[in-house]
């Protein structure tokens, strides 16, 4: 979901989360079954508890099942006066490209004559330019952290990257200017024992990654989609390419997401990470119900056990900090580490 | 030197004193509201009798769910570790182990120094835990310790679910009330819980040299079904609850010898 | 890992058990229909054996790719889901594929019909394929499931994208995506399409549209000259069979049998109490359910809006990859399933609840169903405010008895029968 054309309509986009912290989600169970994936509810339940009452719209992707009936219960119930729904295919031809760029203009028809706004290609260009900013600046505080003793914890990584999902972006961009310099001042080192990435289900909570790290494991990148997933690529900003069609393409290609096909493309982005950022170890969170991880799941730690890098599998509800079984797991893995160290 | 490993879990809490390892004594005790407490009467029942005080202990790593809440302990070390150790101190060639507790059940691997390879451990859920367990008792009424005989008298088979103790609490009772008796329905829980941990041990290496730990190994019965579905002959600790609070004082020993080295 | 040993055993087995019943079926006068039906399965599962010796290709594939392709091109088919079904009510084992897949690391939130395909890839129990083709239609398990099987098998692969919503955009992607199907299957059996086969095809797809909707016509009657368990058999028809002749001999049986009745002015049981509109299907351990209802209670299914043909659109046997891209927007199950709730499945549930004259609704509710079961509650407001009928919600699992017993699914539904029985 391009929120370039939110941005270049003059709106502010905010990206959907759900709690820090494994709610109850009562609410939410009163309209979606238990068998929806806790991060969807958990966004739900914050909807119904009057969380998000700013928004005056919401725009969504048929990425995968649960965000498609979310959309269809927003819609069956009115919590905002716009809803809009983006298709996106699943593979990267040709035809589906097609597809997909009618759909990214389909979303900017719907959003200027519903807002009766217009969006300009060159606010589209001028947009693009302040997110590609932001894409650059993340690369340069991740390429930072290949370093042995990387100057930012994965912890504070997280929190970097939720307050960017909730900010206008031009101030985001400022503050995360401002750290990437102090963060490459070279004063700040991070030590940990073994170097990890995390990976799976949309993760919000850096709660979760701190606890991680506090027990000696430091989280060097990740593959999710609200971290490298989301900003990775850049769209081309090339003067002779149209924006929308640069947008369409950048966001059908990105890194892939467990819903694309062939999924080997995924395995070996990921696999390239492990390498650049010299991987100790994985950590699989997978959210409940969530079911395109949790089918990728079993042929990605394959591939990485293959490559001699353990894989922590930790199924978990949306929201979850870290507490006592997750702690044992993680510290049991870390202490296999180090017993694989000695070998 | 005297070292000790203590392992503060859900239910029962253990503490073995160890020297130049070899076992000098143990103590299993019920957990209290308080882990420290726990802490400090478990070490104090370990040492009783033993003309030594904890002061005279060099060394103590803990271990369990508590294992952070432990005053006088100097070190911790996950519980999958512990097992891991202590099954190799009792059984050098075991490399395979399956860890029924009270709260989640563990298939560990592990090398010949009882180094953790590779662990699985079950999901939040209840289902084949000592607690699932201990509710099931608790509604067929019949004392916990002695559902394992029972459920080996059974004499006709019946499916259980092999996915939630919910569920198969609330089948338990409706069978209770068709009349089948309760060691069919203990059988038949034990043999979901057995195929439970059938597939948690299947995604490990299932070597022939493999054990049982935990409280629940402990239950003839429950063993019994592991052997049947496994298809192995399981090596049993004299007891295997205190295997997480051995490992734990092995540790304990290894890291007091770094220490002074 | 990929399979070792094919256990085809399995195979005999299954097609041993359902000659049998077709036989007894064709002795009862009543029960033509259903003799065809599983006639009709046997041969499905005879061809499936001999595709080997007979040196035709075999492609496994899940729901809703378009048999007609396979049947205009001579290939055999084998549709994963149907087998897994059939397979696990017949043959003994049913846990131990359930346990392969959990040892190869699936994690029981995935539907248990993913978890059985693929434990009883697993376990070999079906032949392996020559190839595997299989599609987002119609949710994520069915999108993501096969990844697996293809490792599992080690064979071709083909993914068909079908786009979310119904647009001619949506289309023109899917009629695409079905020639580059075509394609893949070419260079496979060496041979060219047969389009004047393919319209042949196509032709008695039409007509099994046609016989559709004539037989929802007569299931309008009061009272109603339908068998619950014809529904599931017809499904089953158009799922795998569309296309062929034997499908249209099976839905002229149903439609004469239920002519019939409508002529007489009788109905399918004596006693007719109540009228139900059924959402989603009855697990597939308890079929025998859908008999019980009708016989004990009196309780008959008079529409499945997850099931049936949207109206207004018809197949031209002369555009026929256009018209099976357009028939995945209408058709049974996809339709519904996969597109968006509002103008599909809410708005069919409570129009049919109208037209059929509906008192209840009975909603099952499988537990890895994730996409059906978010509609629940939008169903459930949108039948009592629109149609004013209660609904009953049926937790169970499609394919694990353990998971929710017969027995308490007869209960509740009692529980519901008596609730209408007050409401009269
Ligand atoms: S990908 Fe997973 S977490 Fe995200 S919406 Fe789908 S099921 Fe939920
Ligand atoms: S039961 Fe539901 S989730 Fe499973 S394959 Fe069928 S539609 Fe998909």
């Amino acid at each position: 979901m391009p929120e370039e054309i939110i941005h270049a309509a003059g709106m502010v986009p905010i990206r959907l989360t759900g709690d820090s912290q494994e709610p109850a989600l009562e609410e939410a169970n009163a309209y979606m079954y238990i068998n929806t994936c806790s991060f969807v509810r958990s966004c739900l339940d914050l909807v119904l508890r009057n969380q998000y009452h700013f928004l005056d719209g919401f725009v969504s992707a048929a990425t995968c099942d649960c965000p498609r009936r979310l959309t269809d219960v927003w819609k069956h119930y009115d919590f905002t006066p716009f809803v809009h729904i983006v298709d996106v295919p699943r593979k990267m031809t040709k035809s589906a490209h097609d597809l997909y760029h009618n759909e990214v203009q389909g979303l900017k028809d719907r959003l200027e004559g519903f807002f009766d706004v217009e969006i300009t290609d060159e606010a589209l260009r001028q947009t693009i330019k302040v997110f590609n900013r932001t894409r650059e600046l993340l690369k340069e505080l991740y390429d930072l952290r290949k370093s042995d003793c990387p100057p930012i914890t994965g912890a504070e990584v997280l929190e970097v990257l939720n307050a960017g999902f909730k900010m206008p972006r031009e101030e985001f961009n400022g503050l995360l200017e401002r750290l990437v310099g102090e963060a490459s001042s070279g004063q700040r080192a991070v030590k940990g024992k073994f170097r990890l990435m995390i990976n799976g289900s949309p993760l919000n909570n850096p709660e979760f990654v701190k606890t991680i790290e506090d027990l000696g494991g430091l989280v060097v990148v990740d593959e999710l989609c609200t971290g490298v997933r989301h900003w990775w690529d850049l769209v081309d900003d090339s003067p002779e390419i149209d924006p929308v069609e640069a947008l369409s393409r950048r966001y059908l290609n990105n890194f892939p997401c467990p819903r694309m096909f062939p999924p080997e493309e995924r395995f070996n982005r990921a696999l390239q990470l492990v390498k650049d950022y010299r991987v100790d170890g994985v950590v699989s969170e997978v959210v409940r119900y969530c079911v395109h991880c949790a089918h990728d799941q079993p042929l990605l730690r394959r591939r990485l056990e293959i490559q001699g890098v353990p894989v922590l599998e930790l199924s978990i509800e949306y929201g979850a900090s870290g507490t006592g079984q997750i702690m044992t797991r993680v510290q049991a893995f870390l202490e296999m580490l180090e017993g694989r160290a000695r070998r | 030197m005297f070292v000790a490993g203590i392992d503060i879990g859900s239910r029962g809490s253990k503490a073995v004193i160890m020297e130049d390892s070899r076992m000098v004594s143990f103590s299993i005790c019920e957990t209290g509201p308080e882990s420290s407490k726990t802490a400090r009467f478990t070490i104090d029942e370990a040492l009783n009798g033993t003309g030594l005080s904890l002061e005279d202990i060099g060394y103590v790593v803990a271990t369990g769910y508590g294992r952070i809440l432990v005053p006088f302990a100097k070190a911790n070390v996950s519980e999958i570790s512990c097992h891991a150790r202590g099954a190799n101190w009792y059984f050098p060639s075991v490399r395979t182990i399956l860890d029924m507790g009270g709260q989640d059940c563990k298939a560990i691997n592990c090398d010949e120094n009882g180094r953790v390879t590779n662990f699985i451990m079950n999901d939040k859920c209840a289902g084949g835990t000592g607690r699932f367990l201990e509710v099931i008792a608790d509604v067929l009424q019949v004392p916990l310790d002695e559902i394992g005989d029972l459920s080996l008298k059974s004499t006709q088979d019946i499916t259980f679910s092999t996915v939630c103790a919910v569920f198969a609490k609330s089948e338990a009772l409706a069978l209770l009330r068709k009349g089948v008796s309760r060691s069919d329905i203990l059988a038949g829980l034990h043999d979901a819980i057995a195929v439970r941990c059938l597939n948690l041990l299947k995604r490990v290496v299932i070597n022939k040299d493999f054990t049982v730990t935990g409280g629940i190994s402990k239950n003839i019965g429950m063993v019994e079904k592991i052997k049947n579905k496994v298809g192995l002959e399981p090596v049993l600790a004299p007891d295997p609850q205190i295997i997480g609070a051995l490992g734990a004082a092995l540790f304990a020993q290894e890291k007091a010898q770094a220490q002074s080295k | 890992m990929t399979l070792k040993v094919a256990d085809t055993t399995k195979l005999g087995e299954i097609i041993e058990v359902v000659d049998a019943v077709a036989q007894m079926q064709r002795q009862r006068h009543e029960r033509q229909p259903d003799a065809i039906n599983y006639e009709i399965v046997v041969g499905y599962f005879r061809r499936v054996q001999r595709a080997k010796e007979e040196g035709k290709l075999l492609v496994s594939h899940t729901p809703m790719i378009p048999p007609e392709i396979f049947y205009a091109m001579d290939i055999v088919p084998l549709q994963l889901e149907f087998a897994a079904t059939v397979a696990a009510q017949i043959v003994k084992g049913v846990e131990d594929c359930f346990s392969a897949a959990a040892a190869f690391g699936l994690a029981p939130e995935i539907c248990s019909a993913q978890r059985l395909i693929a434990g009883q890839a697993i376990q070999g129990w079906l032949p392996r394929p020559d190839a595997l083709v299989w599609s987002n239609q119609v949710c994520d398990n069915t999108a993501k499931g096969s990844n697996l099987l293809a490792e599992v098998y080690d064979c071709p692969r083909f993914f068909l994208d079908r786009s979310y919503q119904y647009s001619e955009r949506g289309v023109q992607y899917f009629t695409q995506q079905l020639q580059e199907l075509i394609c893949f299957l070419e260079d496979l059996t060496g041979r060219k399409m047969d389009w004047d086969r393919f319209a042949e095809v196509m032709e008695r797809s039409r007509r099994l549209q046609e016989l559709h909707r004539e037989i929802r016509e007569l299931r309008k009657a009061v009272p109603s000259p339908w068998r619950n368990l014809w529904f599931i058999h017809m499904m089953g028809t158009e799922m795998y069979m569309a296309g062929t002749a034997e499908a249209i001999a099976h839905l002229e049986a149903i439609r004469d049998a239920a002519r019939q009745k409508v002529e007489e002015g009788k109905g399918y049981v004596q006693e007719e109490k109540f009228r139900l509109l059924t959402i989603f299907v009855p697990p597939a351990c308890a079929w025998a359910l859908m008999g019980w209802m009708q016989g004990k209670h009196g309780a008959v299914c008079v529409a499945e809006p997850y099931f049936s043909y949207r109206d207004g659109e018809n197949i031209d046997p002369g555009k026929p990859l256009e018209s099976l891209a357009r028939k995945s927007f209408y058709c049974p199950i996809c339709g519904p399933m996969h597109g968006p709730a509002e103008e599909g499945i809410l708005r069919d549930a409570v129009r049919d609840a109208i037209d059929y004259r509906a008192e209840g609704a009975v909603c099952f509710a499988s537990i890895g169903c994730r996409q059906t079961d978010a509609c629940i509650r939008m169903l459930k407001d949108s039948l009592q405010e629109k149609a004013g009928i209660p609904t009953l919600v049926l937790d169970n699992d499609t394919y694990d008895p353990t998971y929710v017993p017969e027995d308490q699914l007869k209960d509740k539904l009692e529980e519901f029968f008596e609730l209408l029985e007050e409401r009269k």
